[in-house]
């Protein structure tokens, strides 16, 4: 087995059954091992496209969507993609080719330094140098795509690394003691909240992206509550626009109500956003007078 | 407090009964009923109705992409979906060029779905090259252009801001036909020029499931209301055109 085939196969023990792409020299060992894969490949005709088209794939689905795009001007052209994913926390993997390892850094034909690049507007990127590295680091690039605060991971994989000779195995553990997103809530913390909550007199909901993969908790909480519920431009969707509870969107083209009803609450739920300055204004006078709950799952 | 929302709201609402606020709730009310979405009409066409007469004929029930501008602005209030993961826009960056690939991506994800992309003139511009692999694939998208000639939010600041200081936002001497455009890629065009046209096509052609470009060429010099100008807070908001008015063409949404 080449690399090449070490790449398809781990993709395929991902449930990868779909990828977004455009081949180019640096990346055709892989495209040959594509040939023979059960994975379909749709044939993009520019690679941003191909990213935006990883991208909403994931985001319709909750699966993480895939990107394949060649060396040098293959890999430049993902990434307003990759920065499109990165600020909206979605859970892409982006593969692409690089020209062989030592040519990295001679100016060659089809060459850039996407690593470099790329690390700004990607949540984890790899540059793989040993072919057995391969199911490892595609594990572990689908985990950190899809898990914590979701994001973009690039994966730049050198030709000669491609067409090595794979001597390694599969299914490896994820081992990543850096990196331990905290997913359960501390009970001392939810105790002050509820206690905060009670009290409010104009209490108001906000939900944004966060709120996509919890809609059926945000709908139960809005019920029990009976709170008013805005849903940012990211959280439309994640709970019934249509519903007698909604308020809408906030933010510079948001609704009157909405952004009456954060002026004059006295408390904000913000459950799954990012209080981004579209949605805020001016933060001093944003919710002057209210205490302000902060769900979300990055604590950054 | 950091955590999961499918962990932390659960057990926050178990400490929670419900909340007693019947004032607030008449307050807000009040609101809702003094506001409601509304636009005028009198011009032969305008970007929020083709995006309602959308939101009509689909129920809400499909999946929706935008571009970047002011329909997208016009999406979010007047299509907004009520199901997970249909509705589906470049919000923190802001990407022109996303909302068509975008509808592809979300039509392979779920292809039982209809899928409707919200663009503009400007924006579809920039990857319309995946016209080609909408044909291709034959999916159930249907790309409508609400076509104003302009770039539309960059031309509301110039107008509101800039003192009608209209810098390089005109693109309507310029633009395709991309009725033609889209025929050229085989997929079925239409240009749209009037309320009529757009009423009766639009359910006809959501109906044929087929990969469709509807351009529907809209009042160049709309504005998005209400505001929050640049660098000032919620509570000064403009409300513009969303201020009830006496008598006028208006439409509540």
């Amino acid at each position: 087995m080449k690399g090449s085939e070490a790449v398809l196969k781990a993709l395929e023990k991902q449930g990868v059954e779909l990828v977004f792409g455009h081949p180019g020299g640096a990346i055709m060992p892989v495209y040959d091992a594509l040939y023979d894969s059960p994975i379909r490949h749709v044939l993009v005709r520019h690679e941003q496209a191909g990213a935006h088209m990883a991208d909403a794939y994931y985001r319709a689905s909750g699966r993480v969507g895939v990107a394949f795009a060649t060396s040098g001007p293959g890999a430049t052209n993902l990434v307003t993609g990759l920065a499109t994913a990165h600020m909206d926390s979605s859970a892409v993997v982006a593969i692409t080719g690089n020209v062989a390892s030592p040519l990295i850094g001679s100016d060659a034909f089809q060459e850039a330094d996407v690593y470099g690049i790329t690390l700004p507007v990607t949540k984890h990127n790899y540059l793989v140098k040993d072919v057995n590295d391969i199911p490892r680091v595609i594990a572990e690039a689908f985990h950190i795509a899809a898990s914590g605060r979701p994001g973009p991971v690039l994966i730049d994989l050198p030709k000669d690394v491609q067409q090595a000779k794979f001597t390694g195995t599969f299914d490896h553990p994820i081992v990543l003691p850096g990196y331990k997103p905290t997913l359960v809530g501390h009970g001392g913390q939810i105790k002050r909240a509820a206690t905060a909550i009670r009290r409010a007199q104009r209490p108001l909901m906000m939900v944004g992206g966060g709120g996509q993969v919890a809609a059926e908790q945000v709908m139960a909480f809005a019920e029990r509550t009976r709170i008013p519920v805005i849903t940012t431009l990211m959280g439309i969707g994640a709970y019934p626009a249509g519903a007698s509870q909604a308020l809408g969107m906030p933010g510079m083209h948001g609704t009157v109500t909405a952004n009456r009803s954060i002026t004059h609450c006295d408390l904000i739920i913000g459950a799954g956003l990012r209080f981004d300055d579209r949605v805020t204004g001016k933060i001093s006078r944003f919710a002057p007078k209210a205490t302000i709950v902060h769900i979300d799952i990055d604590p950054a | 407090m950091v955590g999961d929302l499918r962990d932390v709201l659960p057990r926050l609402e178990a400490e929670i009964e419900p909340l007693d606020i019947a004032a607030w709730w008449r307050q807000l009310n009040e609101w809702k009923g003094k506001y409601p979405e509304r636009y005028k009409t009198d011009k032969p066409l305008v970007t929020q109705e083709v995006i309602q007469l959308f939101q009509q004929a689909t129920g809400g029930d499909c999946i929706v992409t935008t571009e970047v501008g002011q329909h997208q602005m016009f999406a979010a209030r007047l299509f907004p979906t009520s199901r997970p993961r249909t509705f589906i826009t470049s919000g923190g960056l802001g990407t022109m060029g996303f909302g068509l690939p975008a509808s592809i991506g979300a039509a392979f994800a779920r292809p039982d779905e209809q899928v409707v992309c919200i663009a503009g003139d400007g924006s579809i511009q920039m990857n319309i090259q995946e016209l080609a692999t909408l044909y291709k694939h034959q999916l159930p998208v249907i790309v409508a252009i609400t076509n104003n000639g302009m770039l539309g939010m960059v031309r509301q600041w110039q107008e509101m801001f800039h003192a009608q200081r209209y810098s390089e936002v005109y693109l309507a001497d310029s633009n395709p036909d991309f009725a033609k455009v889209a025929e050229a890629y085989g997929i079925d065009g239409y240009n749209v020029f009037d309320r009529e046209t757009a009423a009766r096509l639009v359910p006809e052609v959501l109906e044929r499931r087929k990969p469709a470009v509807m351009n529907f060429v809209v009042y160049q010099s709309e504005k998005v209301f209400p505001m929050i100008p640049a660098g000032a807070g919620v509570d000064e908001m403009i409300i513009g055109d969303q201020e009830p008015e006496e008598a006028s063409e208006e439409v509540e949404a």
